[in-house]
């Protein structure tokens, strides 16, 4: 569990982030949602262990050892950050890109294990037909896709007796409909399949309604709520958070909420007659 | 894709044709049989002092020189994520320079009564001193509280450079004619005093910082990702940047002290060799030295033979040809950020 006690970040007095607890579980996935400048990227920050100037308080501990007990290349192989966005200085390739992922493990491998294992990686994210192009000219998904792959070769291999994180940093920014959906469901998966805990920062309240675990909510640098799915994704706590009203659903086709939001100036949720914008029974992909 | 041949094989190859034509040409031409008895130590005693004593030292300071200016231009690049660094933008070059002219300007005054290898050596050493100086100077501006911002230090590196060059010009403007003439040619570089002693100096730093700043390929390719990234990936970031800067500092100092100034090596051949080959640093290092060494060989090659006996000065023949590079470059970058 990476456990985050007390956190707080100020810059020029200005706080951030003001005293917040959280923690990601193994094998869970955890969503934080707020408005923007709500300090949920800070807050992602100090859980990576990055150290960004600012006066900086409170205290990170990854699996009961304090963050900055563990040497920084061991920290490299428990936890993986995707950025919120890449820009190369100079361009190199989509596999050159991913093998950097390895970096942490480089004189345990042979060349030969590495280039195997990138190819892995590449197959597994859909990635083998573009392995060679230049990686400034993917598309927005694309690259998220890229840099998922670094990530996941980063935790290939685990230290026995420790726990893998993987800290998404707004993944579904800039990406379509579909890809938003698998990208987040893949993220899921990892958590399933893997152990791995997974943090998200997310701004679409269905997405995190449908794939989060846990769930926590920050509104100017403070916690408004944190805990179990079931427990927080409630009205009240939604509209403390986003200063928005909304109306929480059984979800037609899926085993979780549906969340509408309501329009500005609208404080309840009336109920009015179909005006044939959606099909009168709605068909439900598995 | 694939050439027959390696890409190492083929830059040396060219490295060994130009050390060989180098030694051929010149004010003196030898042929390849001469050349061969005097590498043998069957050859006169002319000839053999010749291609001992001024030839190859030389060809291998050129070499030398030609490798650390290339292999820190892509360092320097690296670390500053900007494909327009090079070593003189933290500060290296105009530091350098500004010690240099003061020791050409007071030389008269304070060591006229010595030989003249003493007023050569002082003006060597103060570039050295300069050079290392002023990269300290540039590094405690931009490293606030422990953290190096490599933003800052570029800034930090153009005020001190500019600083430094109007210093510069206040001398320039108090020097009497010879010392003006002194001055424009230590700006402009030349190999022309090449002896083993400074070989002797220069190659065991430029090898050692080489093969240091090869041992931080990986963390430099990280660093194409963005700081953040490389510090994710659990690299030491500061001091990284930290190492990589010293030894750029080192070889680049080292290097201008004695030849003066030679621009262009340090931004052409990287750039070169990324459009032919990539950017992985695992490669980029190695394959500049290799190609830098060719460059200036090549260049100093020129520089002894087209206006022979006489000499140009190094400088001028790298920005002949450097700078069309460089313009080329950046009309290039300029065309792809219109598309993108």
């Amino acid at each position: 569990m990476i456990q985050g006690t007390d956190l707080s970040w100020r810059i020029n007095g200005r706080a951030i982030l003001d005293g917040v607890d959280c923690a990601v579980h193994p094998g869970r996935v955890t969503v934080v949602m707020g408005k923007n400048g709500a300090g949920k990227s800070t807050l992602l920050n100090r859980l990576a262990g990055y150290d960004a100037g600012g006066e900086a308080a409170g205290a990170v501990s990854v699996d009961g050892q304090r963050l900055t007990d563990i040497a920084p290349k061991e920290l490299g192989r428990r936890r993986a950050v995707l950025a919120q966005s890449v820009h190369l200085s100079f361009p190199l390739s989509v596999a050159e890109v991913v093998e950097i992922g390895s970096y942490g493990r480089y004189d345990e491998m042979t060349s030969k294990d590495r280039q195997q294992r990138v190819k892995h990686y590449l197959e597994l994210l859909e990635l083998t037909n573009l392995r060679q192009r230049a990686f400034p000219t993917l598309s927005g998904g694309e690259k998220k896709r890229v840099l998922l792959a670094k990530c996941l070769l980063q935790l290939d291999g685990k230290t026995p007796g420790t726990n893998q994180y993987l800290l998404l940093d707004e993944p579904t920014a800039a990406l379509d409909v579909e890809q938003q959906y698998r990208f987040v469901h893949l993220a899921a998966a990892l958590a399933r399949e893997r152990g791995m805990g997974v943090f998200a920062v997310l701004h679409d309240l269905n997405l995190a309604a449908r794939f989060a675990d846990d769930l926590i909510f920050l509104k100017r640098g403070k916690l408004v709520a944190a805990g179990p799915k079931a427990s927080v994704l409630t009205k009240t706590i939604i509209r403390n958070t986003f200063d928005v009203d909304c109306l929480i659903q059984d979800h037609p086709c899926a085993d979780c909420p549906l969340i509408t939001t309501l329009p500005y100036g609208k404080s309840n949720f009336e109920p009015r007659q179909s005006r044939g914008f959606h099909h009168p029974a709605p068909a439900c992909a598995p | 894709m694939k050439s027959p041949f390696s890409v190492p094989a083929v830059l040396l190859a060219i490295l060994v044709l130009l050390l060989l034509a180098g030694a051929m040409t010149g004010a003196y031409e030898l042929s390849t049989a001469e050349l061969w008895r005097a590498l043998t130590g069957r050859a006169a005693e002319l000839e053999h002092f010749l291609v001992w004593q001024v030839r190859i030292p030389r060809l291998l300071l050129a070499v030398v020189v030609g490798a650390a200016l290339a292999v820190t231009g892509a360092a320097t690049q690296g670390l500053f994520r900007n494909p327009l660094a090079e070593p003189t933008l933290i500060g290296v070059t105009s530091g350098a320079m500004l010690f240099a002219v003061t020791m050409l300007v007071l030389n008269v005054k304070l060591l006229a009564d010595f030989p003249v290898w003493v007023q050569q050596v002082s003006v060597s050493l103060a570039a050295f001193i300069g050079a290392l100086l002023t990269t300290g100077l540039v590094y405690r501006l931009a490293a606030g509280r422990g953290r190096l911002n490599v933003t800052t230090m570029l800034l930090a590196g153009i005020a001190i450079a500019a600083l430094a060059g109007a210093f510069t010009g206040l001398l320039v403007y108090q020097s009497t004619e010879s010392q003006l003439r002194d001055i424009t040619f230590w700006s402009l570089g030349s190999l022309g005093g090449a002896n083993w002693t400074q070989v002797a100096i220069a190659a065991p730093i430029v090898v050692a910082g080489g093969f240091f700043l090869r041992r931080d390929a990986l963390a430099l390719n990280a660093f194409l990702l963005g700081e953040r990234e490389a510090e994710q990936l659990g690299f030491r970031v500061d001091r990284v940047k930290k190492r990589v800067i010293v030894w750029v500092a080192l070889l680049v100092g080292v290097c201008i002290s004695l030849t003066g100034l030679i621009g262009f090596v340090g931004l052409v051949i990287p750039h070169l060799l990324r459009l032919w080959l990539g950017t992985d640093y695992r490669r980029l290092l190695l394959y500049s030295a290799l190609l830098g060494a060719s460059f200036l060989l090549g260049a100093d090659n020129l520089a002894r033979t087209v206006v022979a006996p006489a000499e140009l000065p190094i400088g001028i023949l790298t920005a002949l040809v450097g700078a069309p590079f460089f313009m080329w470059l950046l009309l290039r970058e300029r065309r792809k950020n219109v598309l993108l």
